[in-house]
């Protein structure tokens, strides 16, 4: 059996750190909990295996409206907010979200939104959720990882109570006290809100996604891995105490008010999930024997600038210690921090001591992730943490360096990349979803290298992340990632567009121009301005846009028949732009070349200022975050080009026959025209004509672009479609059936030609489609 | 059809390990030496007990397709005949009449010891009513999950209309759970997220106690000594003395859904899985010491009839889907 030896002298609270005769050296068994992130507990056995690997597909399913996402929504998947550095972790800012409440005149507190979340989108028109009414409170959340929740899960509420210290009895600063929910001890959530992991499924899956379920029944309990069935005979404190803690799970069923039926998650998916949870592996620390001198000397800082105090190094579990460096308690972490938010009984200065077991793998840092780094979130301790905050401002740096050096001893050091590429894996080759174009030179295939990290890697506050403070996403990949790095984004990521259609249905647009962005790192919500139309647009592929940047703008206005003269009821016409080019980029064809894309996206959604050029239309050239402008520059910039030019086309092979004909015969090529040859005399299958189409309904309004109108949207490109869902400008189709389906005006005949063909002919040319 | 006399005794209040709820299907806590033991088996969850005297008490309750009523006369229990109804959820009793309320708008109104349905002008749920007299009654509900359900209808001139609620400082108010009063002049109603009405005889004025828990219940022995409480996952209690409303968390204790004052500074509470507890209260603090539940299951309300005792009711309130059970408890005071 393997051991790893760990000091954990203060494992029995607070007031054995200062003991003078240390416990002795405890032990962690690592057969049974610890395991490399984002993998099983070792103790799992080949049925819990089973049910892990079917949790784990569940928090990658995507939802979709038509599947029980929303009314209101923030993401469409789990994962979504659980990826860093594997699934079941946390998430860089981009996913953050925000608390609402209103602060009353008695002084309570009244959380608004869906249980206190702000949704970011709805599935129903105006599209966004509106800002409750008296919302007069925000905090910003960073999402938290799953890693060893089973057995933070497992630990006896008496092994988390026993550090209790209310009234602060022994004068050390430090008054922990426990969260309760129907007199069960909390323990997850931020302020450990949250009794069971059932629990904090639940209810993310409720508030974040819109999705109901019902509690698991006694019979599904009884089969989890971490014992979940009410065992209420105990007494404590004049209440029943409760030896199986995860039988605190919410016992009602929720609802929403769209048209799935509720539960919109089966008890098999919901059980799996929180299965996959209960069986996710502790984070391993570093062996005593491969630990640095740095990181032993550091443990020794952290312990005499008494952080053990709260971040106690292990609680006793029924499988041995449980090293994770919480107390699982409440304190006080002062005014800086306060978020003002209740939950459970904790105050608005009130937080749950967050485990630091693969604390390396879990930046940014704190609550609502206004660290960037490790050193940032020591020093922003306040309130009970004050004196342990001034200890380590009172260290040398070697010594502070020794203790953050411990701190990443702790477990997941070695899966962590500045972005979700894991360290040491492989740039796709030629060939393969999201490799080079072609075989590049040793020296070009290390710029696609490099510009691959680029775009995948995360910008921090110091970097000058976000337009003053606003900001869709904190990097290029954030959006980009399906199926590969480079690739299409969920819908929870679209970005939303707004503006205001005037009595005489003219548009005009917010002074600010017509991105929304969803999130800004003063945690407060970037208000509308009273828009009264919001568009959403799903996060393209880029997959081959380097060849589709060389086609030529005569190419495009050659397939133009802007008065349909043809009399076909299509009527596509380019996107002039204001210098006489034809914009190619683009859910409205706005802008004309692949790097005014990029550039684009990183100044208005990365908010990463750009050394300004007379030759662009797109990027910005300063800010007022306080980092210095540009803050985006070569060789980063460079690179960040390069790979987006040499980014490989989709590599699929379209089958023909049949499903090709059809695909003639409903008219669909006459906007996805199959091939366009570029500049190059390279032909480009990119299945667009790239020109401006009416293809809504008749009630559609949405958002004025430079030339192209309210209601037309660019021809998307089909070539890879099958790994670019969900569909549509908004996302809203799950599938390729469900987006064809929704073409309407100029494509109406299509639409209808289609929905005429045997059900056995619309499969041939569904098949088709997805080989493109 | 009568059924068995049924109401256990609760001679020692201590349930602890090894004290297990009865095995079989009847939820009807023996705690102690004699068990004349209320038949709980087909009454389904009980929600209220109220009564004019320790020989007239009346117990609601049932399924969410079909309400029961159960009454003791001061000699035995039994099964009150009524016209079919969902499930019942309050009752208050004048002199020679009573009101109950029930899921989806439903009241029954007592004439003549018949009970009869009386048409509102609403469908949601009613969670409580009280009135000061067959022609001011107020009745409140919800369903707490959707803008506008907050509901209050009241009955005048033999006729119900719906009350609008007022516009709140505070937001997310969608049920009113309880309401109680001392007069016509001088009623409470409370609800979901700390919302709390007073309705001095023409006008609402909106209160607030310090805390956004649901507050669930309420009760007072005059206009000058009132109790509430609530809390799902935590219990809250406030007091009114008369002057100030206080309130206080009771945390780890879970939800408070029924008390009973039995006094000026006394009220008995009674909540989930099993609370049961005893009240101090003054304007200095209120004082709730732990003591151990009485049972395994939720209690959803408590009545002290003299001469009698005090009598706390439930069920399994965690399985909205059934299947119902019920619990009854008395302890001679």
């Amino acid at each position: 059996m393997k051991r790893s030896t760990l000091l954990l002298i203060c494992l029995f609270g607070l007031s054995s750190c200062e003991c003078d005769d240390p416990e002795p050296e405890l032990q962690i068994d690592e057969s049974i909990l610890v395991q490399r992130l984002g993998d099983p507990m070792p103790k799992a056995t080949p049925e819990q295996l089973e049910t892990f690997e079917r949790g784990r597909e569940v928090a990658l399913t995507r939802f979709s409206p038509s599947d029980g996402l929303g009314p209101n929504y923030n993401v469409s998947f789990c994962a979504a907010c659980h990826e860093q550095p594997v699934i079941g972790g946390s998430a860089p800012r981009y996913r953050d979200f925000l608390l609402v409440g209103n602060r009353l005149s008695d002084g309570s507190y009244v959380g608004l939104g869906t249980n206190g979340v702000l949704s970011q989108f709805s599935t129903q028109r105006p599209l966004r959720e509106p800002t409750p009414e008296g919302a007069n409170a925000f905090a910003g959340r960073s999402s938290i990882p799953f890693f060893g929740v089973g057995a933070l899960a497992a630990i006896n509420e008496d092994a988390i109570l026993a550090n209790i210290d209310e009234d602060d009895a022994d004068g050390d600063g430090i008054s922990g006290r426990a969260n309760y929910d129907r007199g069960f001890v909390g323990r997850f959530g931020r302020k450990a809100q949250t009794v069971s992991i059932e629990g904090f499924i639940r209810g993310p899956l409720f508030n974040h996604l819109g999705v109901t379920t019902n509690p698991l029944s006694d019979e599904m309990k009884a089969k989890l891995p971490v014992p979940s069935v009410a065992d209420l005979t105990q007494l404590r404190d004049g209440a029943l105490f409760c030896i199986n803690c995860q039988a605190a799970a919410p016992d009602e069923p929720n609802f929403d008010t769209d048209d799935t039926p509720d539960p919109e998650m089966s008890e098999q998916q919901l059980f799996d999930l929180v299965s996959f949870a209960m069986l996710m592996g502790a984070p391993a620390p570093v062996t005593q024997q491969k630990r640095t001198a740095g990181s032993i000397a550091g443990e020794e800082r952290f312990r005499e600038a008494k952080c053990t105090s709260c971040h106690v190094p292990a609680l006793e579990g029924p499988d041995g210690l449980v090293p994770a460096y919480s107390d699982l308690l409440l304190h006080d972490m002062g005014e800086d921090l306060a978020d003002g938010v209740e939950m459970g009984v904790a105050t608005g200065q009130e937080f749950r001591t967050q485990p630091l077991w693969g604390i390396s793998a879990s930046g940014p840092y704190l609550h609502d992730g206004r660290a960037d780094t490790l050193d940032e979130a020591i020093r922003m301790h306040g309130g009970e943490a004050d004196r342990s905050r001034q200890a380590y401002e009172a260290m040398s740096t070697t010594q502070q360096q020794n203790l953050q050096m411990f701190l990443l001893s702790l477990g997941g050091a070695e899966q962590v990349s500045k972005g979700l590429i894991e360290p040491g894996s492989p740039t796709p080759e030629t060939g393969d979803w999201g490799g080079p174009s072609s075989d590049l030179s040793s020296e070009d295939l290390t710029r696609f290298q490099d510009g691959r990290k680029k775009f995948d890697q995360n910008s921090l506050i110091s970097d000058g992340l976000g337009l003053t403070q606003r900001f869709n996403g904190d990097s290029c990949r954030a959006c980009h990632f399906d199926p590969v790095v480079g690739g299409s984004g969920p819908i929870g990521l679209n970005v939303m567009r707004h503006g205001t259609i005037e009595t005489d249905m003219s548009f005009t647009a917010p002074s600010i121009g017509t991105i929304l962005h969803r999130l800004s790192l003063d945690q407060t919500r970037p208000e509308s301005g009273g828009a009264n139309v919001f568009e959403l647009r799903q996060t393209p592929p880029l997959f081959g846009l380097g060849l589709v940047d060389r086609i030529e703008d005569s190419t495009l206005q050659a397939l133009e028949d802007p008065d349909d003269s043809d009399q076909d009821g299509i009527s596509g016409r380019a996107h002039i732009l204001q210098d006489g080019r034809v914009g190619k980029f683009g859910w409205k064809a706005q802008l004309p070349t692949l790097e005014d894309f990029v550039r684009d996206a990183v100044s208005n959604e990365v908010g990463l200022t750009l050394q300004e050029g007379t030759s662009h239309v797109a990027g910005v050239g300063t800010d007022e975050d306080g980092a210095a402008d540009p803050e985006f520059v070569s060789p980063d910039y460079d690179d960040l080009v390069f790979f987006s030019q040499n980014l490989g086309r989709p590599p699929t092979t379209p089958i023909g026959g049949e499903g090709a004909q059809l695909f003639e015969q409903v008219m669909c090529s006459k906007c996805h025209v199959p091939s366009l040859t570029n500049a190059d005399g390279v032909e480009v299958p990119l299945f667009s004509d790239l020109l401006l189409h009416d293809v809504a309904p008749a009630d559609y309004f949405g958002i004025e672009d430079g030339q192209a109108t309210m209601r037309e949207f660019r021809t998307p490109p089909l070539w890879g479609i099958a790994e670019s869902g969900p569909y549509m400008h908004d996302g809203f189709s799950p599938t390729i059936d469900h987006a064809i389906r929704r073409h309407a005006s100029e494509a109406a005949a299509s639409t209808s030609a289609y929905e005429a063909l045997s059900e056995e002919d619309r499969e041939l040319l569904l098949d088709y489609v997805r080989s493109l | 059809m009568f059924i068995k006399c049924a109401i256990s005794v609760l001679v020692a209040v201590g349930f602890l390990a090894g004290c297990s709820p009865d095995d079989g299907d009847n939820n009807t806590t023996d705690m102690g030496e004699d068990s004349d033991l209320f038949d709980t088996s087909e009454t389904g969850w009980l929600l209220h007990v109220n009564g004019r005297s320790a020989s007239d008490i009346y117990v609601v309750g049932g399924e969410p397709d079909g309400g029961a009523m159960l009454h003791y006369d001061g000699d035995e229990w039994s099964n009150v005949s009524l016209p079919a109804v969902p499930l019942l959820n309050w009752v208050h009793l004048f002199d020679d009449q009573a009101v109950v309320v029930g899921n989806g708008g439903t009241v029954l109104i007592q004439e003549q010891g018949e009970w009869v349905v009386e048409q509102t002008p609403v469908d949601r749920d009613l969670w409580g009513v009280w009135g000061s007299s067959m022609d001011d009654i107020w009745a409140v509900g919800g369903n707490g999950r959707e803008a506008g359900q907050a509901t209050i209808i009241r009955r005048q001139n033999g006729e119900w209309s719906e009350v609008p609620t007022p516009e709140l400082e505070r937001p997310g108010v969608n049920a009113w759970y309880k309401v109680w009063g001392s007069g016509a002049d001088n009623v409470y109603i409370v609800g979901q997220r700390g919302g709390m009405l007073r309705w001095n005889g023409q006008d609402f004025e909106e209160l607030g106690i310090g805390t956004s828990r649901d507050l669930i219940s309420i009760h007072g022995v005059s206009a000058d000594a009132i109790t509430v409480v609530g809390g799902r996952s935590n219990g809250v209690i406030g007091y009114y003395d008369g002057d100030t409303w206080t309130s206080e968390e009771l945390s780890p204790a879970p939800g408070v859904n029924g008390v009973w004052m039995t006094s000026e500074n006394e009220a008995r509470i009674v909540g989930v899985r099993g609370l049961f507890r005893v009240a101090t209260l003054s304007a200095d603090g209120i004082e709730v010491p732990r003591t151990p539940p009485i049972t395994t299951l939720d209690l959803h309300a408590v009545s002290v009839f003299e001469g009698y005792g005090l009598i706390a009711v439930g069920g399994n309130f965690n399985l909205p889907q059934g299947p119902y059970e019920g619990e009854a408890i008395r302890e001679a005071l």
